[in-house]
């Protein structure tokens, strides 16, 4: 644990819950507006190019008919192979730097009382290694997973020789299907992020923690996940189509009135995500606590001798150590086990306490 | 170190994933190695000049009620669903209708297209159009005897040819040489008798395992005799097929008694004997016939909206959506095109929707029969796939059906005005709509239609015969869309009322006859106008084409001008200043060598908006403009009336630029929603 660490660190909340951290929801659903017109904006701007010369702009698009629509799509088309790769590039890069604000929303929801930007800041960049890897992985494994179950699933849907209507069901079927067996990595990948971000674990024992909850308490864990998930996809489409549902039919495509609404809904499912992921944390308190921590935190002067402490069991300690007075010795530990540091502590100064 | 390369393997492995999951960009060029076009003669804009036609023809009263009937054929057809076999005979009644005398007939066997891969109908690749490559197999057709009672009973057929003329890996188009010519007026009776096996479904014709059946192109039929004596007669091309005289047809079906059948014409009666149902369509005033047979069809019946025609759709299960969509479809068509370009002369329409493997037998016309097509889950979405299949193939029931034109020669005369009456109805059924409603997204054919048509129509003329057309992209898109957005092009600059009963002055002038493009050329010069005329002639034949762009514009507050005026020695007054506070002029450019007359909006920075109209006869020209503001924003046809403009961006121009808009908001939260699905 670095110095600055020590002093910024927050006690561990006893029981993380989102609605106390609506700061770093805001602040995230800030970060995806802002990722998500880095997606856009390729592709939005080469649409716009076709109507750049009418004076209602975009709204020439949505006019009934189509023709301007129709019209830009034609005219896009040398230009989209590239719009396209522009859009992927950003949403890695835009899904890499998510890593930031996303551990940051973690951090937040692990702490207890006021938290400050050096602390989050510090809590977001250092496990960025290990988060990355993760990211990148699971995105693999799922892809590879889900492509093959895909293809025989479509494979089985033929083979059972429904009408039309049976195999097109089959296929909607399937989709949930294999999203459904895909949830359990990602419940497993947000899990190994907390602990490589709450707990300061490296990618083995991160991954670990995150398929040991799976499997001890998958009910809990992959139906929160999974409840979660559905009430968000449920607001994000009940956003897409609510802003037509409540213009006239003639009236001409507004945009202030859906940018509220639809930024209304990306707030309420990061604040849902955020609920899980304090979930998530909860769950590897309990149901994956590590073996052993990193010494708590200890203010120590560096002339001060430490007493050895004998230690018959390896400590598990999750929650919030009592801090030690400064002044008060501690006698040496005496390690019967070795202790699985993840983490070499630096010495530390004596910091003054953080609410 | 260890953290950098995380960071490294970890963007890796996700940009490695999202590439494999990117789409591949769609093949534009056609494939190398296609094989060389179909010998065809060059497209010429007609030359003479036909005859006016009249107003009489705005009504129905004038409408010929009946044809001269030339080919009558009286059939008796066997079919034999689990050999997929049918075995026919009856005999044709034919007439020599021209001036000449006739000593050899032509008879399209056209199920031999699909003998082998040989024929010209396989060797063509489809590239691009329906229909695929490599059919799982192969039928065709032997006559087994024609023999004509006025040559003494003869049997003609051992002395025809035995393939196409000038190609020998086609057995479609055969030469019947007569012992003595046919004068003319007189008649010959050809007693026939051949067998046939149906190919699987292949294009429109053949059966699916399942034992759904569709038979077209399934008897020997005479080609078309021209008044002048000759035959047009052309090899089986999956571009083309359809041209024939008129005549009455009297067919018998055979099939065992499980089978449902529907066809062309009444059913006028069935007898059933040991397992098997014979059932006699008749239909007069048509040229040719089709059936299908099924065991598993749905029925769905109606009447038409005025009671005079019986309606009936037959439907795989799981369809029934469709079925009754196909319903509405045909009963609104009806009236409408009724109304429009002539009443519907026959007693019955089929609807067919094939079952799902028998897409192949979709969208096609047979007198009194057609079959639609669509998947069940697009009325779900929003797509009117469904509805535009049936009112298309309604459509040619004028537009092939009444209106017998040469489909090989020039087939926009069928697609290409039925493409035009298909969006012109929809249009009047879903404004705005006709092609897509999907919450507020609204989509026309027009705006699809356009799409083909401004991409292609370099790469060949319209007007132009079937086999001619490098490849079946060109074709759909020139022949289908181009025509329909030349059309709906004058019916947006000239009136859309006006092409309408031009149209329809044709349909009914010419019904139960064969005319050309000269014909359709002369009723719109005539009800519509001679530069119509002129822009449509060449649009069709010269692939003309036509783009508006604004190119500069300019304003600034007036002044009275400034010099000296008159003598010098005695300079007059300056002449007064512009009418109003800003004066300035847009220079407006039309490319192409069509010329239709635009609205041009003029956009005043107070909002004033000012519509002038631009006649657009020279290449460019500057219009003056006079405002109580600054002139900010100019738009060529801002209700977008030339569907041929070949470039839409280009017609309008502003100054300043707009920064965000509903576009933009919209992709942001797609892009939000999106990464909130990907992301930690």
């Amino acid at each position: 644990m670095s110095q600055l660490d020590a002093s910024l660190d927050p006690p561990r909340a006893e029981r993380p819950a989102a609605f106390r951290r609506p700061g770093l929801i805001a602040a995230y659903a800030v970060y995806l507006l802002v990722a998500g017109f880095a997606v856009a904006a390729p592709w939005s701007s080469l649409l716009h190019a076709t109507v750049a010369g009418y004076p209602r702009g975009d709204a020439e698009l949505f006019d009934r008919g189509g023709t301007m629509l129709i019209e830009a799509i034609r005219l896009t088309r040398f230009g989209s192979p590239p719009a396209t790769t522009s859009s992927l590039l950003a949403i890695l890069f835009t899904g890499a730097v998510g890593l930031l604000p996303f551990a940051a929303l973690i951090a937040g929801l692990g702490r207890k009382g006021r938290v400050r930007a050096p602390f989050l800041a510090s809590r977001a960049v250092r496990p960025i290694g290990t988060l990355t890897l993760l990211w990148g992985l699971s995105f693999a494994v799922e892809a590879i997973f889900g492509a093959l179950l895909g293809v025989l699933g479509v494979k089985l849907v033929g083979a059972l020789h429904f009408a039309a209507r049976g195999e097109a069901l089959g296929h909607v079927v399937l989709g949930a299907v294999v999203l459904l067996l895909l949830l359990p990595i990602g419940v497993a990948r947000d899990l190994a992020m907390v602990s490589a971000v709450n707990d300061e674990t490296r990618f083995y024992t991160s991954s670990s923690r995150g398929l040991r909850v799976v499997r001890r308490a998958f009910g809990r864990a992959v139906g929160g996940y999974l409840v979660r998930a559905l009430l968000a996809l449920g607001i994000l489409l009940g956003a897409l189509f609510l802003p037509s549902l409540l213009s006239t039919p003639d009236a001409p495509p507004a945009t202030a009135m859906p940018f509220a609404l639809h930024q209304l809904a990306i707030v309420l499912v990061v604040a849902l995500r955020a609920s899980w992921l304090a979930s998530a944390i909860r769950l590897l308190d309990t149901r994956a606590p590590l073996p052993t921590v990193e010494a708590p935190v200890v203010f120590v002067a560096p002339a001060d001798p430490i007493a050895p402490a004998e230690l018959t069991e390896p400590v598990k300690t999750l929650d919030e150590p009592e801090p030690l007075a400064p002044a008060d010795p501690i006698a040496p530990a005496e390690i019967i086990e070795p202790v699985k540091t993840l983490d070499e502590p630096e010495p530390l100064a004596p910091a003054d306490p953080i609410d | 170190m260890r953290r950098l390369l995380e960071i490294a393997v970890g963007l890796g492995i996700a940009w490695a994933a999202a590439r494999a999951t990117q789409p591949s960009p769609p093949m534009l060029a056609p494939p190398p190695g296609a094989a060389p076009l179909a010998a065809s003669a060059p497209p010429s804009a007609p030359a003479g000049i036909p005859a006016p036609v009249g107003v009489a023809y705005d009504s129905d009263a004038a409408m010929t009620g009946h044809p001269e009937a030339v080919a009558g054929y009286t059939l008796r057809a066997s079919l034999d669903p689990a050999k997929h076999t049918l075995h026919g005979e009856g005999r044709i009644v034919w007439k020599n209708a021209s001036r000449a005398p006739v000593s050899e007939l032509w008879v399209h066997l056209y199920m031999n297209g699909f003998k082998n891969d040989k024929t010209l109908f396989q060797r063509v690749p489809i590239d691009g159009f329906r229909g695929t490559d490599t059919p799982s197999g192969f039928g065709h057709i032997t006559v087994k005897r024609f023999a004509v009672r006025e040559m003494e009973g003869q049997d003609l057929w051992p002395g025809a040819d035995k393939t196409s003329p000038g190609d020998p890996d086609d057995e479609t188009d055969i030469r019947v040489p007569l012992p003595r010519a046919v004068e003319p007026g007189a008649s010959i009776i050809a007693d026939v008798i051949w067998d046939e096996q149906l190919p699987p479904i292949t294009f429109r014709t053949g059966y699916l395992d399942n034992g759904f059946h569709f038979v077209g192109q399934w008897f020997p039929k005479i080609a078309r005799l021209e008044p002048d004596g000759h035959f047009t007669h052309f090899a089986f091309h999956h571009l083309s097929e359809f041209y024939a005289d008129f005549g009455a047809y009297d067919v018998t079906i055979d099939t065992p008694d499980s089978m449902i059948v529907g066809a062309t014409g009444r059913l006028e009666g069935e007898v059933r004997t040991s397992g098997r149902i014979e059932r006699r369509y008749v239909q007069e005033d048509v040229h040719d016939f089709g059936f299908t047979a099924w065991d598993a069809f749905r029925e769905l019946t109606g009447k038409s909206e005025d009671g005079k025609v019986a309606l009936r759709v037959l439907y795989p299960a799981g369809h029934e959506r469709a079925a009754a969509i196909e319903m509405d479809t045909a009963r609104f068509g009806l009236t409408y095109f009724g109304k429009t370009y002539g009443r519907y002369p026959y007693e019955t329409l089929t609807m067919v929707h094939p079952p799902e493997g028998a897409e192949e037998a979709g969208g096609m016309e047979y007198p009194t029969l057609i079959t639609t097509g669509g998947a069940w889950y697009e009325p779900y979405i929003g797509a009117r796939l469904i509805d535009v299949v049936t009112i298309h193939e309604l459509g040619h029931e004028w537009f092939y059906g009444l209106v017998a034109t040469d489909e090989h020669a020039f087939p926009f005369l069928d697609e290409g005005l039925n493409s035009y009456a298909e969006a012109d109805s929809m249009e009047a059924r879903f404004p705005g709509s006709s092609a897509l409603k999907s919450g507020n997204l609204e989509v026309s054919l027009w705006a699809f239609g356009r799409l083909g048509s401004v991409e292609r129509f370099p790469n060949a003329p319209v007007a132009q015969p079937a086999p001619s057309f490098a490849t079946g992209g060109d074709y759909g898109a020139l022949v289908y869309q181009r025509t329909a957005s030349i059309l709906g092009t004058l019916a947006g600059v000239y009136g859309e009322d006006l092409v309408r009963r031009a149209i329809g002055r044709y349909t009914r002038r010419y019904r139960f006859e064969h005319p050309g493009p000269a014909e359709l050329i002369g009723v719109i010069d005539e009800v519509v106008g001679h530069d119509a005329a002129q822009n449509l002639r060449a649009a069709l034949f010269d692939r003309a084409s036509v783009d508006y762009a604004v190119s500069t514009f300019e304003s600034e507050r007036s002044e009275a001008p400034h010099g000296i005026f008159g003598d010098p020695a005695h300079p007059s007054a300056a002449p007064a200043a512009p009418a109003g506070p800003w004066s300035g002029d847009v220079l407006l450019r039309r490319r192409g060598a069509l010329r239709f007359p635009v609205d041009v909006e003029l956009h005043e920075e107070d909002g004033t908006v000012q519509r002038v109209r631009w006649e657009a006869i020279e290449p460019a020209e500057r219009i003056p403009f006079t405002g109580k503001s600054r002139l900010v924003a100019v738009i060529i046809d801002p209700a977008h009336k030339v569907l041929l403009d070949e470039n839409l961006a280009n017609n309008a121009k502003q100054s300043g630029r707009q920064i965000g808009g509903p576009l933009l908001e919209r992709a942001v939260y797609v892009g939000e929603a999106g990464l909130w699905g990907l992301q930690p």
